[in-house]
C-alpha cells in the first residue's frame, strides 16, 4: 500500500477513534426490555440512563476527581445518608465486581413512595480517579420482575477500559469501543 | 516500520487532543496514592511532561512535596511510611435492647419507655407487625397513625418485643429510657396511708361532734377526700406505666436525624441521591 494512503487512513481511523473517545468514561450495555435516554448529561446529573415501560430505571453517575477515600467510607457516607437521613432501610450490602473486574460495592435500600413500596439499588467503584456511582430503582413488584435484566447490566458495566490502543487512550475512556 | 511509526505518532498526538486530566496512569502505585495529599491540579500527558529530557518532569511543581520525595526509593518513601491505623468500626446506632436490664434495679419502681425510629419502607405491613407483636406478648394497641404506631407492652415482655419489633425492620435510631419512679411511689404511698388514717379520724370526729363543728369537720373531709382520690389516681397510674412499658414506633428518618447526624458530608451529589433523582425522567433530542 502507498505509505500516503495508510497514514490517511491512519489519521483518519484515529481522528474517529479520538471523536468516540471523548464521551462517557465507562461502558454499559442496554438490556432488552430498558430503552437508553438521550442526552442526559445534558439535563440530569447522569451520564447513563435507561428505562423500562413500567419506569424500571438504570441511571449512572460520574463524580469527576474523586480519588479520596476507600470503598469503605463511600459505603458508610452513602449509608448515612440514605439510611440515616432520608430513612430508606438498608435491606443488605454484597461485594460486587464491574465487567473489567473492579472491586465495588452494591447497596440495596427499600423506600415507600406514597405508600408504594420502591426498591432502591446504588453500587459503587472507584477508577480512573473517578467515583462511579450505578443506581436502579423502581417499584418492588417491577424491580423483582426485571431482576435479571438489572442484575445483567450491572454486570456488564466496565468502568475500566480495555488497553486497546495503548494506556493513554484507556484511561481517557471505553465507551462505544 | 514508516508506518508503525506514523500510527503511533498519531496516537498521541489524538491522545492530547482529548484534552482534559486523564493522562496519568490509570493505576497509580499504592504507596503513591498513599502520600498524595493537598490540592489536586491537573497534571499534563506524559508527552509533555519532561520536554527538557532532564528525567524530572516538568510538571513536578504540580505534585506535593510527599510525592516528588517518593518518585526515588530513598529512606522517607512510602515504603518506609508506616501504615495508617485502622478506622474504628462502623458507626450507627447499633445499642442493644438489653440496655434496659442493667437499669433495672432490685425494688426499684422503673417506668420503661422506647421510641424506635425505623426506614420508611413498607409502612402499613410494618404497622401491622407491631401490633401483632403488642398482642402477642399480651400487650396491647396505644394509637396507631399513618406513619407511626404505640403499644404498650407488659414489662417482663418489654426487651423481647423491643427485639421482635426490630428485626421487622431497619431501626435507624432507638431511645430507650427507664424513668426511676420509686420517690414519687413511695412519697405518695405514705401520703395517701397517711391521709385515710385522716379521713377516718375526722369521720370519727363527725359522728361525735356538734352541728357547728360537723360543719368545718365535712369541708376537711371533702378537701381530704379529694387529696385521696387524686393520690389513688397517681398511683394506678403509676402501676400502669410500671406495669406496661410503652414503644413508639416512628417511620421518618426525619426527625432522628436532627439528633443522630447534626454534622452533613460536603459532597453535593450525595443529597441528590436517591430514587426522586432517578426516576425523574427527561431527555433532550
Amino acid at each position: 500500500m502507498n505509505p500516503i494512503k495508510c497514514m490517511l487512513v491512519a489519521v483518519l481511523a484515529l481522528a474517529s477513534l479520538g471523536t468516540t473517545a471523548c464521551g462517557r468514561p465507562f461502558k454499559v450495555e442496554t438490556a432488552p426490555g430498558f430503552v437508553e435516554l438521550e442526552n442526559q448529561a445534558d439535563t440530569s446529573d447522569y451520564r447513563y440512563r435507561a428505562t423500562t415501560p413500567e419506569g424500571v430505571t438504570f441511571g449512572v453517575r460520574v463524580i469527576e476527581d474523586e480519588e479520596r477515600g476507600d470503598l469503605k467510607f463511600w459505603q458508610q457516607a452513602l449509608t448515612l445518608q440514605l439510611r440515616d437521613v432520608t430513612g430508606y432501610a438498608l435491606l443488605d450490602v454484597t461485594d460486587v465486581k464491574a465487567g473489567d473486574g473492579t472491586p465495588g460495592k452494591l447497596l440495596r435500600f427499600g423506600h415507600d413512595e406514597d405508600a408504594k413500596p420502591y426498591l432502591y439499588q446504588v453500587a459503587f467503584y472507584q477508577a480512573q480517579k473517578r467515583l462511579f456511582l450505578v443506581e436502579i430503582g423502581g417499584t418492588k413488584d417491577q424491580m423483582d420482575k426485571q431482576r435479571p435484566q438489572v442484575e445483567w447490566m450491572l454486570k456488564n458495566v466496565k468502568v475500566k477500559c480495555d488497553a486497546l490502543v495503548s494506556p493513554v487512550f484507556a484511561s481517557r475512556t471505553c465507551n462505544r469501543w | 516500520m514508516r508506518v508503525l511509526a506514523l500510527c503511533l505518532m498519531g496516537s498521541v498526538g489524538f491522545s492530547a487532543a482529548c484534552g482534559g486530566g486523564a493522562y496519568e496512569k490509570s493505576a497509580a502505585s499504592p504507596s503513591q496514592m498513599a502520600v498524595r495529599e493537598g490540592p489536586r491540579r491537573e497534571m499534563r500527558a506524559p508527552a509533555e511532561a519532561d520536554r527538557d529530557s532532564d528525567g524530572i518532569p516538568d510538571n513536578a511543581d504540580v505534585l506535593p512535596m510527599g510525592q516528588l520525595a517518593c518518585l526515588g526509593s530513598g529512606p522517607g518513601c512510602s515504603g518506609d511510611t508506616p501504615a495508617p491505623p485502622a478506622p474504628p468500626p462502623g458507626g450507627g446506632s447499633s445499642s442493644t435492647p438489653q440496655a434496659t436490664q442493667a437499669t433495672q434495679r432490685e425494688g426499684a419502681y422503673l417506668i420503661y419507655t422506647a421510641v424506635l425510629t425505623m426506614a420508611v419502607y413498607q409502612v402499613e405491613g410494618a404497622l401491622g407487625q407491631v401490633e401483632q407483636i403488642g398482642r402477642d406478648v399480651g400487650g396491647y394497641l396505644s394509637v396507631r397513625q399513618d406513619r407511626s404506631i404505640t403499644i404498650r407492652v407488659p414489662r417482663a415482655k418489654f426487651d423481647e418485643a423491643l427485639k421482635k419489633i426490630e428485626a421487622t425492620g431497619d431501626v435507624i435510631h432507638r431511645d430507650i429510657q427507664a424513668q426511676d419512679v420509686t420517690d414519687e411511689f413511695l412519697d405518695t404511698e405514705v401520703r395517701l396511708k397517711n391521709a385515710r388514717a385522716m379521713r377516718d379520724r375526722l369521720q370519727d370526729l363527725l359522728q361525735k361532734a356538734a352541728v357547728k363543728e360537723a360543719l368545718e369537720i365535712e369541708k376537711e373531709l371533702g378537701r381530704i377526700t379529694q387529696e385521696i382520690e387524686r393520690m389513688e389516681g397517681r398511683i394506678k397510674v403509676l402501676k400502669d406505666k410500671i406495669a406496661f412499658s410503652t414503644v413508639t414506633v416512628n417511620f421518618d428518618a426525619r426527625a432522628a436525624s436532627l439528633k443522630t447526624m447534626p454534622i452533613r458530608l460536603p459532597f453535593a451529589w450525595l443529597p441528590a441521591l436517591g430514587l426522586p433523582s432517578l426516576l425523574r425522567l427527561n431527555e433532550t433530542k
